[in-house]
């Protein structure tokens, strides 16, 4: 029944109300006027019928009223929620190139370093093939076959 | 009159939609690289070299590391984000 909501402006509920409730008291007020009289039981059921379809239907735009207030809310929220994380975004993308950059320099020093005294590095120390051997086995341990 | 009464009742059912589409927010490109595989010591006997392929490793996990905090960093503000809308 919602559906007619969406059809039917809301003052023609908040008008069939008081009509409705004018016309129930009707049926038991104004028994002078002949039409009244004669159709009392039939103006007091159709009323009663009508005045409960219309509150019923207050209540439905009642209802309506408080979740459209609470989706706007919500659209607000999110729309907030959007924009924290891609600030969020751009702050942890900052930190983990910095954070990159720092690692790729120190490796270029420690390359550096390596180049420049690698005959002195040479000169006691012969590695053993078996060492090698080791290192990689080490290296690859785990690797996807 | 009793049948007014429960022709009214059959009325009264209704469904309220809340229409507030929802995503999660895609994950940076940049994090979800996969790690290199480490290198293999080239066949030498000369230390300069083992060095050089070992700190290269180093270097290489380090990075890695670094991607796997700001993934785990990533997902847990996204998610607090995420989830202080109610």
């Amino acid at each position: 029944m919602m559906w007619l909501l969406s059809f039917v402006p809301d003052f023609v509920y908040h008008l069939l109300l008081v009509l409705s409730i004018v016309a129930f008291a009707a049926s038991y007020f104004l028994k002078m006027i002949p039409f009244v009289s004669a159709n009392a039981e039939v103006v007091r059921i159709v009323s009663l019928a009508v005045m409960i379809f219309a509150v019923w239907m207050e209540g439905g735009i009642a209802n309506e009223a408080k979740w459209k207030a609470r989706v706007a809310e919500l659209e607000i929220k999110v729309a907030a929620a959007e924009k924290a994380a891609v600030e969020a975004n751009g702050k942890i993308e900052t930190v983990y190139v910095d954070r990159v950059r720092v690692v790729k320099e120190v490796q270029y020093v420690v390359q550096a370093r390596i180049a420049k005294d690698a005959a002195r590095i040479d000169l006691t120390c012969r590695v053993d093939p078996e060492a090698i051997d080791i290192l990689n086995q080490a290296a690859r341990a785990g690797d996807k076959k | 009159m009793r049948s007014a009464i429960i022709v009214s009742l059959l009325f009264m059912t209704g469904c309220v939609a809340t229409p507030v589409n929802r995503e999660f927010p895609a994950v940076p490109g940049s994090l979800t690289a996969a790690c290199a595989a480490l290198a293999d010591v080239p066949v030498t006997d000369k230390l300069s070299v083992v060095l050089a392929t070992v700190t290269q490793n180093y270097a290489q996990y380090r990075e890695c590391s670094i991607r796997v905090d700001a993934w785990n960093t990533w997902y847990n503000e996204q998610k607090k984000i995420f989830d202080s809308v109610k």
